[in-house]
């Protein structure tokens, strides 16, 4: 044996794709013996599946870094396609680095979908179809990701030139201007969408790590800030999520009110309607938390909250 | 609705020519699995795996053009979402005087490296190790996270990586002699590994 062949790969690659057979199993058990970092590329192969599977939090992450790029559903409106020119046109890579280049692509995708009714998107509801189409001809590697995905509502700035971008300076992202002024001027651009972006990313991250009054506080920030933005749109339905959790669901139902009003097709519109829907089931609302539910059953029917509606009706009517 | 039915590789094909309705679905098809891979790569570090998944998301339109289908898209999409976690550890490192420090004490890496709140054994391993892989030259370090992460064979990095087979041994080779090297000057660090028997 060459010393380029100490270590099996071929046999741990087929490890880790469970087609072992016992002869070649019990090589790789006497190899693992006497190799400690073999051993270890099996334990860490062992361990994988489970880390790499898709999880609620991958899926809100997903979404909502979709919405910050500006990649939101509107109202459906069928037949229309945007042209190929809409697509976005980014700087070659090279050109800018870091956030620079990410802030210039966000911009570009956000000018896509600002494009107007044209970007608005048809697609809610399929996603989960998409995906377990996509995952039936994948090896299972990094696999597994049911798509549910929400979708968010139309960007509400006007569209940015990425161009514009490349002059700033990363001390720029987070820093808030003045909003109204910026808009009437149509210079909104840069600082609204970095400093709303900011924002809830924040609020976001305080409430992953379950701090209520830090997130309820940096939502409201953002709402009261930026209340036009896509970002400040989608805090409605997450932060009625954390008051949702800390009993304060008057405020909640408010919130998704808003939210459902203003987007009844947005990609977080189901999240919303079954949140209100449990909401009113927690408040002992029954005749509205039916009327609630079966909102969730015949908007939504596609989604994964529609087993907890069907099952949330046959509790309601056993109450009566 | 056609959309529903599609493929993420047709999804690829038709976002690439225009259609912003299969460009969301599109995204919404692999955002969530390019997430996992994000947080499994940078877990310990503390590193904001939102933001990388927003550059991750760009980085995978820029190479929308350029997906040709030797692999599915998803696997496409995974590598991806990698390298710009494998480029934000990178740059992590660097800017941390304290990692520098540690880097000569790889136990005090794997350790300080855990932040609160990563439980788990094998989430524990795993940042022990991105720890450990932090110190290998950037070649060896990709190599083995493709294998380790991704799952790729050898075959597969080689084309990835656009090097020959051997190439791809040697690194590999070149990397575990390395981490073995560490791994068995301090126990506390196999420990960690959960290679310690």
């Amino acid at each position: 044996m060459s010393r380029i062949d100490l270590h099996p790969e071929e046999l741990l690659h087929r490890y880790r794709l469970g087609v072992l057979n016992p002869e070649e199993r019990a090589r790789l058990a006497a190899h693992c013996v006497s190799c400690t970092v073999c051993e270890l590329e099996r334990r860490v192969a062992d361990g994988m599946p489970e880390a790499l599977k898709v999880t609620d939090a991958d899926r809100e992450a997903a979404a909502l870094a979709i919405a910050a790029l500006g990649l939101g559903s509107g109202e459906s409106v069928e037949g229309v396609e945007p042209s190929a020119d809409s697509l976005p046109k980014v700087a070659p890579r090279g050109e800018m680095a870091g956030r620079k280049r990410r802030m210039a692509a966000i911009a570009a995708v956000a000018t896509l979908f600002t494009a107007g009714a044209a970007a608005a998107l048809v697609y809610r509801g399929g996603l989960g179809t998409a995906e377990e189409a996509a995952s039936s001809d994948a090896s299972g590697r990094a696999a597994g990701a049911p798509a549910e995905a929400p979708v968010e509502p139309e960007l509400s700035v006007p569209p940015v030139d990425p161009a514009s971008l490349l002059e700033r300076d990363e001390s720029d992202v987070g820093i808030g201007e003045d909003t109204v002024s910026e808009l009437e001027s149509g210079t909104l651009s840069r600082h609204r969408v970095a400093s709303a972006q900011v924002l809830f990313s924040r609020a976001n991250e305080a409430r992953r790590r379950n701090r209520i009054e830090a997130s309820v506080a940096a939502y409201d920030h953002l709402l009261r800030r930026y209340p036009s933005s896509r970002e400040a749109h989608a805090s409605k339905v997450l932060l009625a999520r954390v008051l949702q959790r800390d009993d304060r669901r008057s405020r909640a139902l408010a919130l998704l009110g808003d939210y459902l009003r203003e987007t009844p097709s947005g990609n977080l519109a189901p999240e919303a309607r079954r949140s209100r829907a449990r909401i009113l089931q927690q408040l002992g609302r029954r005749g509205a938390a039916r009327s609630a539910w079966q909102e969730v059953l015949s908007r939504d029917a596609d989604s994964p909250y529609a087993d907890e509606a069907r099952r949330a009706l046959l509790t309601l009517r056993g109450a009566e | 609705m056609q959309l529903a039915q599609d493929t993420l590789e047709e999804l690829a094909h038709r976002a690439d020519r225009g259609d912003s309705t299969a460009l969301n679905a599109l995204l919404h098809g692999v955002a969530p699995s390019m997430h996992g891979v994000i947080r499994t790569v940078v877990v310990g570090t503390g590193i904001d795996t939102d933001d990388l998944l927003q550059d991750s998301l760009v980085e995978l339109l820029r190479a929308l053009h350029g997906f040709r289908g030797e692999s599915t898209f998803r696997h496409y999409s995974c590598r991806v979402a990698l390298f710009v976690a494998l480029r934000a550890r990178k740059k992590h490192a660097r800017r941390t005087a304290k990692m520098r420090w540690l880097r000569h004490d790889p136990d005090g890496v794997a350790r300080s490296s855990l932040p609160q709140g990563v439980a788990g054994e094998d989430a524990e391993r795993r940042a022990a190790l991105g720890a450990v892989l932090d110190g290998l030259p950037k070649d060896q370090s990709e190599t083995l996270w493709l294998k380790w992460v991704l799952g790729h064979s050898v075959d597969e990095i080689a084309s990835l990586m656009e090097v020959e087979r051997n190439t791809v041994r040697s690194r590999l080779r070149r990397g575990k002699d390395a981490i073995r090297q560490r791994i068995e000057s301090n126990p506390r660090l196999r420990g960690l590994l959960g290679v310690d028997s």
